[in-house]
């Protein structure tokens, strides 16, 4: 329970780090709040020869409000989210306490979490519902990949070779909008069996823009477009019914032993339920 | 310049710190692949930081990181350089300080294992954070007890933060 043999490096420049990426290849990983990653050494489960420690580089530390929406920098901290929010319905807000423990947010980051993909993570089903643009930096400088085509599996990213993941803009939800974060796990702090995430405008109560997102029940997060779909232009309430059932269909969960697929699917159904119920007006 | 905030561009296996350890300046070098935990325990003979899991699940070698509660078991020593750090042994110079009194008086301990950790994790959170009794309960959420039942954890607290029973 101890990581492997490696070696360390602490640069202080993005450039600095993407040259040792380009330099080690395969061989090196970024280390950010290392709350995934420490574990996976002490295990066993990755074995790098180097660690690239982008935890003191002041750029990947920016948070801001921008013309596309919040940007905020890789290594941004989810406690420094929690502690500062970003004002609105603040859908990351609403999100971060579900994050493991205050122990973990104290150092796991922003971009370590969206990048490790984990099908449960909660990171990565916000950048979905805010439709999200990660912002790869690479040796030919930065490139923008949207959060629907981010997630390409478990733990999997499309980030290419030598790239690494320098901030993401979390879009804006219309002003009138109401999120909601709801999430089901057997104890504080675990695993999400199953989670939604809403953002929800409504004018003259009808809805005029849904946005609804599963997570911890399948292979990535998954926007619920034909649940979305059900309420356009109707009241929450009279499309309250008809929406969990549209989201409990269209999801693909599988069985393990937190819980069976039919299981997975009526707990979306409720939690959709009750996502809708937090954002009603 | 010290090796602390120093460059370090170039990989290596051994790494120079500096860091705070309990108010004193500790100036070293450590292995790349050193936990923090291990760090404390094994360099510095702080044995008061206990390593449970070693995957970051049990909270028993929570530490406090520059005023935040962290688990040193998944963390390396080399990240910690710059940094100010408090372990168990720090939290009180003389004797037992009013949290750890409160949890001898309470009950909050039986075997012992895992009391630094909700020690450390106490100590460094704002109580006004985590108000009334729910609020107890979800700022040791992240802290593993097997013996307690942590009925007497909580009462522990509850008479250190000054709250009464029903909150």
């Amino acid at each position: 329970m101890k990581p492997p043999p490696l070696s360390y490096s602490r640069p202080h420049s993005l450039d600095e780090a993407l040259d040792l990426l380009a330099e080690h290849g395969d061989e090196a990983r970024p280390l950010a709040g290392g709350q995934s990653l420490v574990p996976m050494l002490n295990h066993r489960l990755s074995r790098p020869g180097l660690l690239i420690d982008i935890g003191a580089i002041a750029q990947l530390q920016r948070m801001e409000r921008t013309e596309s929406g919040w940007l905020i920098g890789a290594t941004v901290t989810q406690r420094r989210l929690e502690r500062d929010g970003t004002g609105g319905c603040d859908l990351l807000r609403l999100a971060v306490p579900f994050i493991g423990h205050r122990q973990i947010r104290a150092r796991g980051t922003v971009g370590g979490s969206i990048a490790h993909a984990d099908p449960a993570a909660e990171l990565p089903a916000v950048a979905l519902t805010l439709d999200a643009t990660m912002v790869a930096a690479g040796p030919d400088g930065e490139r923008e990949i949207d959060a629907a085509s981010f997630f390409v599996g478990p733990y999997m990213n499309s980030l290419a070779e030598g790239e690494l993941l320098s901030h993401v803009v979390f879009g804006e939800v219309p002003p009138t909008a109401r999120c909601s974060f709801r999430e089901f796990a057997r104890r504080k702090g675990d695993f999400a069996v199953a989670g939604v995430a809403a953002a929800v405008a409504t004018d003259d109560g009808s809805v005029t823009d849904a946005r609804l997102t599963a997570f911890a029940v399948g292979s990535n997060p998954v926007r619920l477009s034909a649940a979305e779909g059900v309420l356009a232009g109707r009241s929450i309430d009279s499309a309250l019914a008809d929406a969990a059932e549209a989201a409990a269909a269209e999801i693909e969960p599988w069985d393990d032993i937190h819980g069976s697929a039919q299981y997975r699917r009526q707990l979306i159904a409720t939690l959709t339920k009750r996502a809708l119920q937090d954002v009603a007006p | 310049m010290s090796a602390a905030n120093a460059r370090r561009v170039e990989p290596s296996v051994e790494v120079p710190i500096s860091v705070t350890v309990n108010g004193e300046t500790v100036e070293t070098t450590v292995a790349a692949r050193q936990l923090l935990a291990d760090f404390l325990r094994e360099e510095l003979r702080l044995t008061g930081t206990h390593v449970g899991c070693e995957q970051g699940i049990c909270g028993a070698c929570t530490i406090n990181l520059d005023g935040e509660p962290v688990r040193s078991c998944i963390m390396l020593a080399a990240q910690v350089d710059g940094s100010s750090i408090i372990t168990v042994e720090g939290l009180s110079a003389q004797g037992l300080g009013p949290l750890q009194q409160a949890f001898k008086d309470n009950h909050g301990l039986q075997c012992g294992f895992c009391t630094p950790g909700f020690l450390m994790t106490l100590s460094t959170v704002d109580p006004d954070e985590y108000p009334g009794t729910a609020g107890i309960r979800e700022a040791i959420s992240g802290n593993l007890c097997r013996c307690t039942g942590y009925g007497g954890i909580i009462r522990a607290v509850r008479t250190a933060w000054d709250r009464p029973d029903h909150g």
